[in-house]
């Protein structure tokens, strides 16, 4: 037997497991027959081990080179370097359906593993809807897209790797992406079967909340690391161009943010119960239009690489999804009342909401300029297009309205603050604020608007570390020094804090975003050996030009030295220009020495001579910050989800 | 109180630390920017999503060239854009022109945002007060 039709076989047979469960769960719900529902689940649990083989079979065929599968032919080489091999699995079409297939059931083992008993009810709907979205990959892959697809006669070499793809975020960025889009279906799935069996109540409340905040935060550092990505090679376009693969996957994950935030309430004052089944759907429906403009849809993108014949197939998926969900909504909206109002606007909740309300507006925002060129197209017979300006003018100010209410939010009591509260809680942060504010607008000459960012950031920042040493001074007592219980108060509220820590990361992203939009210097140059540039506070001069061939490439690889104005050594740096002659393509790393202040960032855009070439010098303020913020998004999300309720119950 | 002394003092720490990080920043004059700004503004006519400003493609090069002599001719922004409008349509433009039905894309936003702010707004008023009885938990 062959690897590639041993990996199909196991393709085949997932599918059928997957119908199955998918069967054996609904009429073993009918029959009340335990023992159906145990053997569903366990199919459902086999799903993990055919697909887990069958993706070992793929990437065992990348690692050896088998080139009688037209996948590997078309996504490697003899040449390409070996490291990527392993990776190249998910490089495609067909070899990422495979992975994400593979994803699902991984999420799906460890979903219904930790299943907590209150939820025992709703676990067969749970296998049924969880199997069903695994089919559709599944049966994609089995009937449309193969993976495992072989030749008759076996070439000698393949095609190798997408030139863009060969850099190390390729590791991380797709998987982790891809991941988090396919796993919204788990906090999906819950609440629909939740909502099947009447419960949606605080029972497994905190079950979904775990599961949803692992979801949004493996997508949310998916998407800082593509923006990492996009930034050190030129290409992309920078770290974030709005590009419409981008969006599609910015807008799950605003609304997964919002659903995040809105859960608390439920959880807290059984409130937003219609608004939340509401988020969740919207997240899940639009996590498979991400697949769908991913997979061939109709808008033109940067780095639609993986781009097929299936848009289709995907739009459909999309409209069964909504329809789907419409269905659901519509039979049991009855049982998903919530118990109180909103009793204040000064309240937690009404922050809440209003949080809820911007995320939503900035996902709108997006959808509308992604859609826009269709729209216009159909009713306007105009063909435009609908680049940054348009969503920087739009969601800036909302963003900035979002930062803002994160500043105040954790001031307000549930139920009602009193004025007075406010006002003593408030009262440093805001006159800090104004007071950056006034320095800025005084020294700077730059636009109004990035003074009040940078203001509405320092109100956010100060409100949340006041908070936090008032909560560490309360909690000392008989002279523990008070750093000893600022880390003391973490640990009593892991939820409290570990967000906090969150919010903090996304003020730092914010910080790099500010730095980069108002502050950035960029210019073109021509540049000799030997010459020198000077730029802000640097001068950089070109040493050396080094040439390397390879067989699949030509690499081109220049080197700066940076030194300060007093021509004190900073550092070398290199960038490189790679040619890849079978793709005519080239890939372009950029030059980049970072420090907190600002980063000196030089593309090689095209080398003219052996001695001289063409750069794009630029100096991007602030951008380290916008990188440490995705370890501190981590720490932070870690530390919210630490189970201690957990250990406690058992 | 004195604890208050403290967090004030880290408070202002902070600001300080945020102003001195701002005034490092390189500070040159900006008319680079002007020809990056406009470039960022123009697409590549062969590339897909791409700005002239991130496009390697020689055709990208040459707008580069184009945009830069008009600069030096003294044209304005406005001018120039209106020379790439025409010669190569309005998608060119990496933002519509605001005018027609393209005013519906900054138009649609704010109105829904206006709309279902009103809409919330007013049902939260409706209903605050109401059903007190099962605050409880």
């Amino acid at each position: 037997m062959t690897v590639s039709s041993l990996g199909f076989t196991l393709l085949i047979l997932t599918l059928n497991l997957c119908l199955y469960s998918i069967i054996g769960s609904l009429i073993g719900v009918r029959v009340s027959s335990n023992i159906l529902l145990k053997s569903c689940k366990n199919a459902s649990y086999c799903t993990l081990i055919t697909l887990g083989l069958s993706v070992a079979c793929l990437v065992y065929a990348f690692v050896t080179r088998d080139f009688s599968i037209k996948y590997v032919f078309n996504h490697s080489s003899l040449s390409m370097n070996p490291i990527y091999t392993w990776v190249a699995m998910y490089a495609g079409n067909e070899g990422s359906l495979l992975y994400i297939g593979f994803i699902i059931s991984v999420a799906s083992f460890f979903t219904l593993l930790f299943l907590p008993s209150e939820l025992n009810d709703a676990e067969p709907y749970l296998v049924s809807i969880l199997s069903g979205f695994l089919l559709f990959f599944v049966g994609v892959m089995v009937l449309l897209a193969n993976p495992f697809e072989t030749f008759e006669n076996i070439p000698k070499d393949g095609r190798g790797i997408n030139p863009l793809l060969a850099h190390p975020g390729m590791f991380s960025h797709p998987p982790l992406l891809m991941a988090g889009l396919a796993t919204i279906s788990i906090p999906f799935s819950l609440i629909v079967s939740m909502v099947f069996t009447g419960k949606f109540r605080n029972d497994g409340l905190d079950y979904v909340r775990t599961t949803s905040l692992l979801v949004w935060s493996i997508l949310g550092v998916g998407l800082l690391l593509g923006s990492w990505w996009a930034y050190t090679i030129l290409g992309w376009g920078g770290y974030w161009v709005w590009d419409p693969i981008e969006n599609v996957g910015l807008m799950p994950w605003l609304i997964m943010t919002a659903f995040i935030h809105s859960i608390i309430v439920q959880r807290r004052r059984g409130m937003f119960r219609v608004w939340n089944v509401i988020l969740i759907f919207l997240a899940f429906v639009l996590a498979q239009f991400g697949m769908f403009i991913n997979r061939g849809g109709p808008v033109v993108s940067v780095h639609s690489f993986a781009a097929s014949t299936l848009g289709y197939v995907f739009l459909g998926f999309m409209i069964f999804s909504a329809i789907f969900c419409l269905i659901v909504f519509m039979l049991n909206s009855n049982k998903i009342k919530s118990d109180n109002n909103v009793k204040s606007f000064l309240s937690r909740e009404s922050a809440f909401l209003i949080n809820n309300f911007f995320l939503v507006a900035i996902t709108f925002v997006t959808l509308w300029g992604l859609i826009f060129p269709l729209i216009s197209e159909v009713f306007a017979n105009e063909t435009v297009t609908v680049g940054a300006p348009y969503y920087n003018s739009v969601n800036g100010p909302v963003i900035l309205a979002l930062l803002f209410v994160m500043g105040i939010g954790p001031n307000l009591s549930w139920r009602k603050t009193s004025n007075k509260n406010l006002k003593t809680n408030l009262l440093l942060p805001v006159s800090l604020a104004v007071i950056l504010f006034i320095i800025l607008l005084i020294t700077t000459s730059r636009p109004i608007m990035s003074s009040l960012s940078l203001s509405v950031l320092m109100l956010v920042i100060s409100t949340i570390l006041i908070e936090w040493l008032k909560g560490s001074f309360r909690l000392t007592k008989g002279g523990v020094p008070w750093f000893i219980s600022f880390f003391k108060l973490i640990l009593n509220n892991k939820n409290k804090y570990g967000g906090y820590i969150v919010h903090i990361s996304i003020l730092l992203v914010a910080l790099g975003v500010i730095g980069i939009n108002f502050y950035q210097i960029k210019v073109d140059k021509v540049i000799s050996i030997g010459e020198k540039i000077d730029i802000g506070n640097y001068k950089v001069e070109l040493i050396e030009i080094r040439n390397n061939e390879f067989n699949d490439r030509r690499e081109k690889i220049a080197t700066f030295s940076v030194t300060n104005k007093e021509d004190e050594l900073i550092s070398i740096m290199e960038g490189n220009n790679t040619f890849y002659p079978s793709f005519n393509m080239a890939s372009i790393r950029a030059a980049i020495n970072s420090n907190p202040v600002e980063d000196l960032y030089v593309i090689p855009s095209d080398f003219i001579s052996e001695s001289k070439m063409k750069i794009i010098i630029s100096i991007n303020p602030l951008v380290w910050w916008m990188w440490i913020g995705g370890p501190i998004f981590i720490l932070g999300t870690l530390i919210s989800l630490w189970p201690n309720k957990l250990l406690k119950e058992k | 109180m004195g604890k208050s002394i403290i967090s004030s003092k880290i408070i202002i720490l902070l600001i300080s630390f945020l102003f001195i990080l701002i005034s490092c920043i390189s500070n040159t004059d900006q008319t680079n920017n002007r020809e990056y700004n406009l470039f960022s503004q123009i697409m590549c006519p062969i590339c897909d999503g791409q700005t002239i400003a991130e496009s390697q493609a020689s055709i990208a090069e040459d707008m580069k060239k184009m945009i830069r002599d008009q600069i030096k001719d003294g044209k304005e922004d406005k001018e120039i854009l209106k020379y790439f409008e025409e010669r190569y349509g309005q998608e060119i433009l990496s933002n519509p022109i605001p005018k027609g039905f393209n005013l519906t894309i900054w138009i649609a936003p704010i109105l829904i945002i206006i709309i279902s702010s009103t809409i919330t707004i007013y049902s939260l008023r409706k209903n605050m007060g109401t059903r007190s009885n099962n605050d409880s938990f």
